[in-house]
């Protein structure tokens, strides 16, 4: 990087140095490359998704069955719209801030409080997996909602529905088994011995990376 | 070269305010999302924009911060980050083939 005179923009010249080197391009700890490449191709899945359901819903000619109402729960007498998914993202944004105190304490080699925090995580991963079974079922058994139609409008929602929150449900109980093996570890000293704790700070990138799919299935799916 | 397999980022020390602010910002965020929703406010565009403003904001709050991914090398974050640029042209070219659909399926299958 020793040309002074091509006056190139800083961030390209420092992309161009750290790409040249070869061997170790990104210089982190190979699990976390690794998580991060297979997060890159999950947000092309889950855009994808996103997408497709973009269009299934322009293509719909029946009116599109409002989230609010499909949603709703009953409060005693009073009808409150998508009260249940809001507590569903209360709870998942609570996991991802738990994750972040986790990784913090694994960042100071506190063995316990990062175990603990991890099993908070898994817990409010556990709760938001239990809410959404609950949500399901109350769709197709109470309101008739199928992946090929349902009786409130567009039969398109049903598949957009099944198929995005399905794919995210399952990432999300992948999660919970995943953050369970690593607290285990956590407590068997199994990141004492290696020396790094880093395999919690890779485990929370999976954890946020779910946390932000919710952030678009609530913005794009619920609240449109 | 500089520096063999040397492996220095990755722990980062940040003080744990920053998570708890950022954590507050996302349920600030998700909330004034939910109310938009809630008061249905009108132009539905403006709701809209807002919403997509507010989702937008969160990802990036949870990317930086949670993930750690402005305290990565470069290298890294442009890796990361570029590639998922590709979806605007998906949802670029699907956006008008769903309006082309509708309208071929109203015109010959009939409907509102």
């Amino acid at each position: 990087m020793e040309e002074k005179g091509l006056r190139q923009p800083r961030f390209l010249a420092r992309l161009a140095g750290e790409w040249s080197g070869d061997l170790a391009a990104f210089r982190v700890v190979w699990a976390k490359a690794m998580m991060w490449i297979f997060l890159v191709s999950d947000s092309f899945i889950f855009g994808s998704f996103l997408a497709g359901y973009a269009a299934a819903r322009l293509a719909a000619t029946e009116p599109w069955p409002d989230p609010g109402k499909v949603f709703a729960l009953h409060l005693g007498e009073r009808e409150v719209p998508l009260l249940l998914i809001a507590i569903m993202t209360v709870v998942l944004i609570s996991s991802s801030g738990t994750m972040a105190i986790a990784v913090y304490h694994a960042y100071h080699r506190r063995k316990g409080h990062t175990a603990l925090f991890l099993l908070l995580t898994a817990l409010l991963g556990l709760t938001f997996v239990s809410m959404q079974a609950f949500e399901w079922t109350h769709l197709i058994r109470d309101l008739g909602f199928r992946p090929w139609g349902n009786p409130m409008g567009a039969p398109q929602f049903g598949s957009s529905f099944f198929m995005l929150t399905g794919f995210h449900g399952l990432h999300v109980t992948a999660g919970v088994i995943y953050l369970l093996a690593v607290a285990s570890r956590v407590l068997k000293g199994v990141y004492d011995r290696a020396g790094s704790y880093v395999g919690v700070e890779v485990a929370g990138l999976y954890w946020h990376f779910v946390d932000l799919v919710w952030v678009f299935i609530f913005a794009f799916f619920y609240l449109f | 070269m500089e520096g063999s397999p040397e492996i220095p980022r990755g722990e980062q020390h940040q003080p744990i305010g920053v998570y708890l602010a950022v954590w507050g910002l996302l349920f600030v965020l998700s909330a004034l999302s939910y109310l938009l929703d809630y008061f249905k406010v009108e132009p539905i565009g403006l709701r809209r924009f807002l919403i997509t403003a507010f989702a937008f904001l969160k990802a990036g709050l949870i990317v930086a911060y949670f993930m750690h991914l402005r305290f990565e090398r470069v290298g890294l974050v442009y890796a990361i980050l570029l590639p998922p640029l590709l979806l605007v042209a998906l949802v670029a070219i699907l956006l008008p083939e769903g309006q082309y659909v509708a309208t071929v399926r109203r015109l010959f299958l009939g409907g509102p």
